[in-house]
């Protein structure tokens, strides 16, 4: 019998394993691949752990940073596995491939899944050339293979910008970021070290109307798109289209379970123990809400990983929990629940860019500047200052 | 001369406003120091992380991922992916260890 079982070996699921086994004995962590690290040994460049290690590191030694202290933990690893099934009465009875386990409690790390070109409905033939950013990653930096010559990026999030400037950095000619809002969604830093740098425009208000090849990809149709109409179209010759619209949190096994999820973020709806509607049931990282920084899917690994091990021990009782609103100009805020009894950190996320504005959660009221709904905001409430319970931009 | 540049060191992206006067220069805008010693390399000399893959001995679709330590210039990066591209590294060669040197700045495996 397990304390707390994490399911994915990527940083949030290793944060969570460490923090939890400081506080009991019996972790395991059920990772599919062979390998910990999730997503993050794929990223090569740096940027990683600025603010969690303060260091400048890259995916694979900031994995590394992580993995090799989860190897020096007595954490069970049960690599090259996957969970079949899952089942809560009174423990959770976990099916695996080689086997069943039992554990008090259950954490979901189990990260996010790219959006593909038929998430997003772009028209057209299916020739090879089309795949995700990811994939084209993958490809390039785990298999030494660069995956076309003349590409064309959709979605100019900080995952597009930093395929862009891989591609055109191994010689690839990058045509164009192509982004449908009137805003780039990557950060600041990207625009310039990934795009500047290498000369490649960015085109807002456009998108990718369809795609024409026979065996490979041979042109794509881009729109100018004003008001939510077409208002210019171009073929545009290229051998590769990469779509790196965005990502969706992977929680099959929890909506299976019939946890509560929150349509805004995509992830479980969650309390300040990170804890779902299903009790003894956690969840952090990319499952949870999609992070900006790899750092903050760490933190909230550990405060999984800690409230898990918590339950295990039978130290999280039954507590009461208030529903936060999302009012104004506030597109989701997690945790949704609180209890009122401990101080928090709200994660959220605005609607639209905004210059200047006047964030109120409850009886606190932060002024806060350059505010765009592709960087999370941080939100400290304590605990006597909750009130009314909403969260609105004034 | 004035010049509007965002600071690459950290996520959020400082708007920089750089004035060189009478050869010096004069840096608002940064929430932190690194933002002043970003502008002043970046008018003077642009520098970036250089990091790349390289093929390993014996293996034939796994590469392994290399960085520099420290940043290198700019204009130069192009160039070493080329040349890092045709090199092969020792398949006993681990994390950490150093490979090269450019400029007096370690090249170092970050996976293999």
């Amino acid at each position: 019998m397990y304390d707390v079982v994490v399911i994915g070996g990527g940083p949030a699921g290793m944060a969570a394993a460490l923090k939890a086994r400081e506080l009991v004995d019996k972790v395991a962590i059920v990772e599919r691949s062979d390998y910990l690290g999730g997503i993050l040994p794929q990223c090569i460049h740096n940027g990683f752990g600025l603010q969690y290690l303060k260091e400048d590191l890259t995916g694979p030694e900031f994995a590394n940073y992580l993995a090799e202290k989860v190897k020096n933990e007595d954490i069970d690893l049960l690599l090259g596995e996957h969970v079949e099934g899952l089942k809560k009465a009174g423990n959770f009875k976990i099916q695996l491939i080689r086997g069943k386990i039992e554990s008090k409690s259950v954490i979901f790390a189990t990260g996010a899944k790219e959006k593909t070109r038929y998430m997003i409905n772009i028209p057209g033939d299916r020739p090879s050339g089309v795949m995700t950013a990811g994939t084209a990653q993958a490809f390039l930096d785990m298999h030494g293979y660069l995956p076309g010559k003349k590409v064309i990026i959709l979605g100019s999030g900080d995952i597009g910008l930093i395929t862009a400037r891989r591609l055109a950095m191994e010689g690839a000619e990058v045509l164009g970021v192509y982004e449908i809002l009137p805003y780039p969604s990557g950060l600041p830093r990207n625009i310039v070290q990934c795009l500047q740098d290498y000369d490649i425009p960015l085109f807002l208000n456009h998108t990718i109307l369809e795609i024409k090849g026979k065996k490979r990809v041979e042109k794509v149709l881009v729109g100018e798109i004003k008001d939510g109409e077409i208002v210019k179209r171009e073929w545009v010759d290229c051998d590769t289209v990469i779509i790196a619209a965005g990502l969706v949190p992977n929680n099959k096994l929890l909506i299976k379970m019939g946890a509560e999820m929150d349509p805004s973020t995509g992830g479980p709806v969650v309390n300040e123990y990170l804890e779902t509607s299903i009790k003894g049931a956690f969840s952090c990282g990319n499952s949870l809400v999609i992070n900006d920084i790899v750092d903050y899917a760490v933190i909230q690994g550990e405060i999984a990983g800690r409230s898990a091990a918590l339950y295990a021990k039978g130290e999280i009782q039954n507590r009461k929990f208030n529903c936060i609103k999302v009012g104004n100009g506030v597109k989701f805020v997690v945790p949704q629940m609180v209890s009122g009894e401990e101080d928090v950190e709200l994660i959220m996320r605005v609607s639209e860019p905004m210059d200047i504005a006047k964030i109120r959660v409850g009886d606190e009221i932060k002024t806060l500047r350059f505010l765009k709904p592709n960087s999370m905001i941080f939100f400290k409430l304590k605990r006597e200052k909750l009130g009314d319970a909403k969260a609105e931009v004034q | 001369m004035k010049i509007t540049m965002t600071c690459i060191y950290c996520p959020i992206g400082c708007t920089l406003d750089v004035e060189i006067k009478d050869g010096r220069i004069i840096v608002k805008g940064n929430r932190c120091p690194k933002g002043c010693e970003y502008a002043r390399q970046e008018v003077t000399d642009p520098k970036r992380i250089f990091f790349t893959v390289m093929r390993v001995d014996g293996e034939e679709y796994k590469v392994a991922a290399v960085r520099s330590v420290a940043p290198l210039p700019k204009t130069e990066i192009k160039k070493l992916n080329e040349k890092f591209a045709k090199k092969y590294l020792n398949k006993n060669t681990k994390v950490r260890d150093k490979i090269a040197n450019i400029h007096g700045v370690d090249i170092i495996v970050t996976r293999i």
